[in-house]
């Protein structure tokens, strides 16, 4: 464990320190501890003091009361002047005794010394300077006689309490010293030092020592904060020694890269300068190119004009050896012409014939056709005729066919209706008669009753009622017979009653199936106009195909003459050739001789014009060849034109690349001071091996 | 010869002698009354007398084939109203007629009966006896709806 240096302390000096405070807060306790404890010390001494003296002065006082009480009680005072004469000198607490009697009047008094000088009044630690005890004096019978009073003094137990209160803080002054030296000393052993070690170390590894070592702490809080440090300074050592690592092969990097972009960058300006030099240089060769190119127009234009002089020459020339050619080959053509008229009347002939046999044949085929167009037409005509037919029977016939028989339909649905109400008018009689006979039957049915009445009343009046008994009877039999007769007309008109509901009933299905058979018809009415219709549409297709037969036929027969009046041409035309070919012989032979003529002329012409079409032909390729020399050259231009302008671009790019290689240049230069920044910071790491040491340049 | 007056109830034919019977009726509307046995049909009004109806059909355990309701009157002695399905006919029969019945004669206690009749040869009908058709019980029932 090493002592702090002076100069680690400079951060912490003794005023911040933790020991100082624990001290002084550990001393201020005892001190207030202690001080409370003297005080109650001190203050139990002067009680105790107190109690000391008063018992002393007690004691004298009733010794010299006792011998007061005898003399008072003989009046013999000379006994207390001895009593009081015989007090030992040596007491100092006493200054002086009073006798006094029952009236307060002094008997005897003795002064043993000097009133002391200072008469304090005592106080918390001392006592009262002086004091007066007084005794009463009892007489052997009980009264009292009088009383002894003695004047003392505290000086001595006060000096005594002077001395312990001197003694007591020397004492406690010099415990609390041992105690802040011990406690110093402990504090210092189990916590300063440690955590000055600590602060040391960290303090080194604050300004980048990571050489300290740090050893291995105990067991306690200190032990484990020490092995956390010793922990981070390790990890610190591995971190800051990456860091130094890389940092000085980015600053390599770096520097290599800055190296290569300053070569870089002298070859771009270099580069720039070249393409400037190029573009110059580009500049003045097409200047160069724009006077040969002048130069080149200027002879091409001379060598035009002789071309075209040369070619007066030689198209005159020409013109005598075309003329003679010319005279040739007409004597030449007439000959090949003669010749080839006499192939070709020849051919004719042939040819004449030949169509005169096909023609022939075209012929036949042409009247059969028409014999069959005939027939066509006729059956046109005839279909012609039965649409018309159609027609007419749909559209008059059919058609006023089922107008009619819609017409009689509806005349029957009118009938049958009429009769169906007549039928319902009979149901309604009939349910009237209904009514009637429901009356006839009520009115029987009374005489009934009265009838069986009166026969009542007959058979109660004995003999006398059988006379109308009788009558009752017939009346009863006549109802009876009515009754039956009204049951039978009742059936009757049930009976009819059914009858006509069937019949309203199938008067009710002959309307329906009425009224479906006029559907019917008029949906054959509508069928039928439809048929009329087609039948019209055929009727004029028919009439259409007729007339466009007849028209066929017509054209044929046209065609039949034609073909006979061509026949009859070809025919003439035939014979005709025929004679000519032969005139064409004779005038061949007579052709062979003037051509033979116009050969010999057209040798001499020949020679002649070949000479001029020499020079001329020389002329025009020099010509041909200068004009090809313009165009190389306008190329030539063209392209140098292009080559100017691709420099122009290299030359942009060029200043563009420059300006960024700059860019890049002073961002590298940034990059690198940031990195020398940073070598620098990890410089300030000391570390157990090697030192990096990274400067870049 | 003793007359009767032939009615039907149900499919059975009754008779009652015509001496006891006022007149027959078409059937009225009857006023019902309450707290009256079932067979007590009503009261009707004859000519301004009250005359209490009983249903013989209910009174006989018979049902009912109503063609021609009608209502006879009776005097037994006070005047009551029979209701029957149909009233035939006035027949006389000679006491040769008349047969005296059995024991029990179609679930109809023979006390009622004064006899059994021929009416011709395959019909018979049976004479009732009023007196015992309606008990004097009844009668005091029947006179209190009179009032």
């Amino acid at each position: 464990m090493e002592r702090p240096d002076t100069d680690m302390m400079d951060g912490f000096s003794f005023k911040k320190k933790i020991s100082r405070n624990f001290i002084l807060i550990l001393l201020a306790v005892l001190v207030v501890c202690q001080g409370a404890l003297w005080v109650w010390i001190l203050h139990m001494q002067r009680t105790s003091q107190a109690r000391n003296l008063e018992s002393r002065v007690r004691g004298v006082s009733l010794l010299l009361s006792g011998v007061a009480s005898q003399a008072l009680t003989a009046s013999d005072f000379g006994d207390i002047d001895h009593a009081f004469q015989s007090l030992p000198d040596s007491d100092k607490d006493i200054i002086s005794v009073r006798a006094l009697d029952t009236n307060g009047a002094a008997i005897s008094q003795r002064q043993l010394r000097d009133e002391p000088e200072n008469q304090g009044k005592g106080g918390f630690f001392f006592l009262p300077a002086t004091g007066t005890l007084s005794t009463p004096v009892m007489s052997a019978s009980g009264g009292k006689e009088g009383s002894i009073e003695v004047h003392y003094s505290a000086a001595d137990a006060n000096s005594q309490i002077r001395r312990a209160l001197l003694i007591f803080p020397l004492a406690q002054l010099a415990v609390l010293a041992l105690i802040a030296f011990i406690a110093f000393y402990f504090f210092q052993r189990k916590i300063g030092y440690p955590i000055n070690g600590i602060n040391q170390k960290l303090g080194a590894l604050a300004n980048g020592d990571l050489t300290v070592e740090i050893e291995a702490g105990g067991a306690d809080e200190m032990g484990s904060i020490t092995e956390g440090l010793r922990h981070l300074k390790e990890n610190l050592g591995i971190t800051i020694a990456q860091l130094s690592q890389s940092s000085s092969d980015v600053g390599m990097a770096i520097r290599q890269i800055s190296k290569v972009f300053s070569s870089v960058n002298t070859g771009v300006q270099e580069q720039g300068s070249a393409v400037s030099d190029i573009f110059m240089a580009l500049q003045k060769a097409g200047e160069f190119q724009d006077s040969v190119k002048n130069g080149t127009e200027e002879l091409l234009e001379f060598s035009s004009e002789n071309v075209t002089s040369l070619l007066e020459v030689r198209a005159t020339a020409d013109e005598i050896a075309a003329s003679t050619g010319k005279l040739f080959q007409a004597v030449d053509d007439s000959y090949a012409a003669v010749e080839e008229l006499t192939a070709a009347a020849g051919k004719i002939s042939e040819n004449a014939q030949n169509a005169l046999s096909s023609i022939e044949q075209t012929s036949a085929t042409v009247e059969e056709v028409g014999s069959s167009v005939k027939e066509i037409e006729k059956g046109a005509a005839e279909s012609s005729k039965l649409a018309d037919q159609v027609r007419k029977a749909a559209a008059e016939e059919g058609v006023i066919v089922v107008a009619e028989a819609i017409e009689k339909m509806e005349q029957i649905a009118e009938k049958i209706k009429f009769s169906s109400d007549i039928v319902s008018r009979l149901g309604t009689r009939s349910k009237d008669i209904g009514g009637i006979l429901s009356i006839i039957r009520n009115v029987t049915e009374q005489t009934n009753l009265l009838s069986l009445n009166a026969a009542i009343l007959a058979a109660q009046a004995g003999e006398y009622g059988k006379g109308f008994s009788v009558v009752a009877d017939e009346i009863h039999a006549l109802s009876e017979r009515t009754a039956a007769s009204t049951k039978e007309i009742e059936g009757i008109v049930k009976t009819i009653g059914k009858e006509i509901s069937q019949t309203v009933d199938s008067i009710g299905q002959m309307f329906s199936l009425l009224e479906s058979g006029m559907e019917i018809f008029y949906k054959a009415g509508t069928s039928t106009a439809g048929i009329v219709t087609a039948a019209q549409d055929s009727a004029k297709m028919a009439h259409t195909i007729q007339r466009a037969t007849e028209e066929q036929g017509r054209a044929l027969q046209q065609i039949t003459m034609a073909v006979e009046h061509i026949r009859d041409m070809v025919f003439e035309m035939a014979r005709a050739t025929g004679e000519q070919s032969k005139g064409t012989g004779f005038l061949l032979d007579k052709m062979s001789e003037v051509r033979e003529i116009a050969e010999a002329t057209k040798m001499g012409t020949y020679g002649q014009a070949q000479g001029t079409k020499h020079i001329s032909e020389n002329l025009e390729t020099a010509n041909e060849r200068i004009s090809g020399m313009k165009k190389i050259i306008d190329k030539q231009q063209q392209s140098s034109k292009e080559v100017v302008s691709s420099v122009e671009q290299i030359q942009v790019i060029g200043h563009r690349t420059l300006r960024d290689t700059e860019e890049i240049s002073y961002s590298l230069t940034t990059l690198q001071a940031e990195v020398e920044a940073l070598a620098r910071e990890v410089q300030k790491f000391r570390l157990n091996g090697k030192v990096h040491n990274i400067q870049a340049k | 010869m003793e007359k009767f007056i032939i009615f039907r109830l149900s499919d059975e034919l009754f008779g009652v002698g015509i001496g006891r019977v006022v007149e027959i009726l078409n059937l009225p509307q009857a006023n019902h009354l309450p707290e009256t046995p079932e067979y007590i049909v009503g009261v009707i009004n004859v000519r301004g007398e009250l005359v209490p109806l009983v249903d013989l059909r209910k009174r006989f355990g018979l049902g009912s084939m109503p063609k021609k309701e009608r209502v006879v009157i009776v005097r037994c002695p006070e005047k009551t109203g029979l209701v029957v399905d149909e009233v035939m006919e006035i027949k006389g029969f000679v006491p040769g007629d008349i047969s005296s019945p059995p024991e029990i004669f179609r679930g109809i206690r023979t006390e009622y009966l004064k006899g059994l009749a021929k009416l011709d040869q395959d019909r018979i009908a049976i004479l009732l006896n009023m007196e015992r058709v309606i008990s004097s019980e009844e009668q005091i029932h029947l006179s209190a709806l009179r009032k």
